[in-house]
């Protein structure tokens, strides 16, 4: 294998064997194993689908049935849902990742560790907890009524919007964290020791100095987040309200229960192109090399 | 702390080897897609004592499910399916089932004469099915939440007083219940698209505002009524039973609009390499032990004749044995939609409104 | 520096306010995998071990572990190889569309992994390829290679180039240049990759429901579960894997320290 590579001063100039080596498996497997997949999808986007048929002829007609009344809510629910959450996890990811880089100490290692401990349990039930802690018969109702701030248990907490929201921002939020923590680390401290030698204050020197450095890592974590919550459809049917549902619902239901494979694939392509050109933005800005 | 990382790569390395390594024990199972309450522990044990074969359950909250399920697995993935009457002929049509040899099934001839080539398992004069259960789709309630009264009618699922403490199956097939309702009985499986916008959906609508949560599965919905989250509710006789065993107590009624149910068939996979196993099964399913323990389990009405001498005089009322074919006819069957896309688009409309 | 330490003070307490939202969902979960009653919902009156003693019985959560950890670990092997070679190709040679090759390696992380899961399944349903394990580790892998890619990437874009050169100058061969200069000081980005995206795999459910065949990962097998509801029994199933995992961890990070 490492004879293949080549490893001399020049091999920018001349591709050999080593290139076609290195090239060819990852592309051949992106070809075959992700963009044809792509491609049927796209594919099937424009078939008739009857009862229990595909119909293979050219139509735009799932595209407007994507838009209709009956899928649209759930396309603009999931933009603002994603958008929110995405938000409210750079909130809360932001100064903990900074503390974390910067005055953990000797504990950084652990902080780490738990940060991604979550991901070693199981989602779906990291996603039940919240309704266990939240529920009719649930603790915060519990912890509520012994403290005597309420008299009887209140339904409000789980099976809506807030509930879906909450969970979505707590099982996506170490997606935040860890790549801030890579840019804050990344950050040359001379840099910033200089910022306040000039005479900048702490605010000054995070707003001028900080945040422009770790932005490349803040847009990766954001776009993780946005990208990972719009096509949750496991949260949204566990926890959400009964209306609450996100695109994910919509796809995984047309194809994993309604059958209709065209129509879940013209949702979906409008899901690529909505993600497409956010990364077209962000790749201008060398996003998509700080994961 | 990336160092530490190495550890894990070695243990992936030799979980990795470990696994290539070691044989796959012999795969001795029968693999059934379907609703639940069919393949309880109780009534598989005595199948596996005898055959060998484990039952390997993959459970689903509607038949649109199950159909997608089998089209993305096929016999590969299944051997039997436990298919209702709204799915039987789109399997049917989708060629994804196979025709059964009724003489591997001696006990098909102790089905009550009405489970006998039934229209919704015998296709183009061929034997695709063998019926397992039957049931209606009830209202199920708590006492100390909802009266009798209330209870007597569908209406109460709109009244006010009950605003987010009703739960429905999300499942598109509810769209004929509400045509039932409103309308009446007839032609409840045939409804195009302009029903479903000017009729259907002014009466479904109002519903949403009323509804904490449409549930996915009988567990679910056993969870919300013991969670005091809900007070009524639309489903199957499942629920009771499994209520009743957690030692929650429900009632379960139907109401004077009368209701719509189900006449469920085993269904044998197109390609499954266990068909012999399969039909053994399915004739193992007929015998009145076997009737009877799943009558208990799923509190679904039993098929076969063979159960009538192990039942009292009460479970014999219950499951409607002496008046078998006069009830069987006030229960609305649920049946094909042909245009299920619409249905499907307006359910979704109905749940994101 | 007095404000300096103020600051500190509430990015400290901020910093314990984050850690507990993350947490208490887990403690939540091991807390009921000792309770005695079948119910989650507090108080707890009485506590038992039964549950694990349950699940050390359980035969299927056997079996969906070691689906798990067979997906995972071919996955992560599989991505691991294709993600390394894909950061060399890029980093070391000019071609055609190199900087389209890199974009588009990092797509399948990008993309919601449902529109994976069915565009995969869509392929292999009209390609007429029988869904399974096999596709479930085709699909893992597919969403790993990025994962591994982007740290390789990342690390091999700060190497000095100074360093392959005086190891050339000073007569070592291509071979011994990468054993010796460039794989000591990729390693730990190949590993932190791999351990990515092996965790990543050991939880998928997403991609996993719409490839999978007969067989059950553990997620999957606990999706199933949870249609009867939640019970004690996975809580002390999770309880043990994080566990597994965090002692596996902690020990290594000792191990590492010694060395």
């Amino acid at each position: 294998m490492s004879a293949a590579l080549s490893f001399t001063a020049v091999e920018h100039q001349r591709r050999g064997k080593g290139f076609w080596a290195t090239f060819l498996p990852p592309f051949l497997w992106m070809a075959g194993f992700y963009l044809v997949p792509l491609a049927v999808l796209l594919s099937l986007a424009f078939q008739k689908h009857e009862y229990v048929h595909i119909i293979q002829e050219f139509t735009w007609e799932n595209f407007a049935t994507a838009l209709s009344p009956a899928y649209r809510p759930a396309l603009i629910r999931t933009l603002y849902v994603a958008s929110a959450v995405t938000l409210v996890d750079m909130v809360i990811a932001l100064p903990a990742a900074y503390f974390l880089a910067f005055h953990a100490g000797r504990w950084k290692t652990l902080l780490t560790v738990l940060i991604l401990l979550p991901l070693w349990s199981s989602y779906l039930v990291r996603v039940f907890a919240w309704r266990i802690i939240l529920g009719k018969a649930g603790i915060l109702n519990w912890v509520l009524i012994k403290a005597g701030i309420l008299d009887a248990p209140s339904p409000m907490f789980v099976y809506n919007l807030f509930s879906m929201g909450l969970t979505l921002c707590y099982i996506w939020l170490p997606f935040m964290i860890l790549p801030l923590v890579t840019a804050f680390e990344r950050l040359p401290r001379n840099l910033l020791e200089a910022s306040s030698d000039l005479g900048a204050d702490g605010f000054a020197t995070f707003r001028r100095v900080t945040l422009p450095l770790v932005m490349p890592g803040l847009l990766a974590g954001s776009l993780s987040v946005f990208s990972l919550t719009s096509g949750d459809y496991l949260t949204p049917a566990l926890i959400g309200g009964p209306g609450d549902s996100l695109v994910g619902n919509i796809i995984a239901g047309q194809f994993g229960v309604a059958s209709n494979y065209p129509l879940g694939s013209a949702i979906s392509a409008l899901v690529l192109a909505v993600l497409f050109v956010l990364m077209a933005i962000l790749a201008k800005k060398r996003v998509l090399e700080s994961f | 702390m990336k160092k530490s990382c190495l550890g894990f790569a070695v243990c992936s390395v030799i979980f990795f080897l470990v696994s290539l390594y070691s044989a796959d024990a012999a795969d001795k199972t029968l693999r059934i897609i379907g609703w639940e309450g069919y393949m309880d522990a109780s009534v598989t044990e005595e199948f596996t004592k005898r055959t060998g074969y484990n039952v390997v359950a993959t459970y689903c909250g509607t038949s649109d499910e199950m159909y997608a399920k089998i089209k993305a697995g096929g016999g590969q993935t299944y051997d039997l399916v436990t298919a209702s009457g709204d799915l039987t002929r789109r399997l049917f049509d989708a060629g994804l089932i196979a025709p059964i040899d009724l003489t591997k099934v001696p006990n098909y001839k102790n089905l009550f004469p009405l489970f006998q080539n039934a229209p919704y398992n015998t296709f183009d004069g061929k034997n695709y099915g063998v019926s397992i259960a039957w049931g209606p789709d009830l209202l199920i309630y708590d006492p100390e939440q909802v009266t009798d009264t209330e209870a007597s009618t569908w209406m109460t699922f709109f009244d006010p007083k009950f605003k987010g403490l009703v739960s429905v199956n999300d499942y598109s097939i509810f769209l004929a219940d509400i045509k039932l309702w409103f309308k009446g009985p007839k032609d409840l499986f045939k409804i195009d698209k302009a029903e479903l916008q000017n009729d259907i959906k002014p009466k479904l609508f109002p519903l949403k505002q009323q509804i904490r949560k449409f549930w996915t599965s009988q567990g679910e919905l056993a969870q919300l009524f013991e969670g005091k989250e809900i007070a009524l509710a639309w489903g199957w006789p499942v629920t009771l039973t499994t209520l009743e065993k957690d030692g929650f107590k429900v009632k379960a009624t139907v109401p004077k609009e009368g209701t719509t149910g189900w006449s469920d068939s085993w269904m044998l996979i197109k390609g499954s390499p266990n068909s012999a196993i399969a039909l053994e099964w399915m004739n193992y399913m007929l015998e009145g032990e076997a009737q009877k323990k799943m009558a208990a389990v799923s509190g679904y009405w039993p098929v076969s004749k063979e159960i009538v001498p192990l039942l009292n005089e009460q479970e014999k009322t219950a499951y409607h044995i002496g008046d078998l074919d006069a009830y069987f006819k006030t229960i609305h069957f649920w049946e094909t939609v042909p245009n299920l896309d619409q249905w499907d688009a307006l359910w979704n409309e109905f749940k994101s409104q | 520096m007095r404000q300096s330490r103020t600051t500190k003070w509430i990015l400290g307490f901020y910093t314990l306010g984050v850690f507990l939202f993350m947490h208490i969902p887990l403690a939540v979960i091991v807390l009921f995998s000792f309770s005695d009653k079948r119910v989650l919902a507090l108080p707890i009156r009485g506590w038992t071990l039964d549950w694990y003693r349950q699940m050390l019985e359980d035969e299927r959560l056997y079996t969906g572990l070691f689906n798990s950890l067979k997906v995972a670990s071919t996955a992560t092997l599989l991505a691991t190889f294709l993600g390394t070679l894909g950061a060399f190709a890029v980093m070391r040679w000019k071609f055609f569309g190199r900087n389209v090759f890199r974009s588009a390696v990092v797509i399948p992380i990008l993309l919601p992994g449902i529109v994976t899961g069915v565009a995969m399944l869509s392929f292999f349903g009209t390609a007429g390829i029988p869904l399974g394990l096999a596709t479930v580790i085709i699909g893992h892998a597919t969403f790993g290679f990025p994962v591994v890619f982007n740290m390789v990437n990342a690390r091999l874009a700060r190497l000095p180039r100074s360093l392959e050169e005086a190891s050339a100058d000073l007569g070592a061969t291509p071979a011994q240049t990468f054993r010796r200069v460039i794989f000591p000081s990729i390693r730990s980005a190949i590993i932190a990759g791999a351990l990515l995206a092996f965790t990543l795999s050991f939880d998928e459910i997403v991609v996993t429901i719409f490839l999978t065949g007969k067989d059950n990962t553990l997620p999957m097998e606990i999706y199933s579960r949870l249609r009867f509801g939640m019970t004690p029994e996975i809580n002390a199933a999770v309880t043990a894997i994080l566990t597994a995992s965090a002692v596996l961890v902690l020990l290594s990070t000792w191990f590492s320290r010694k060395a």
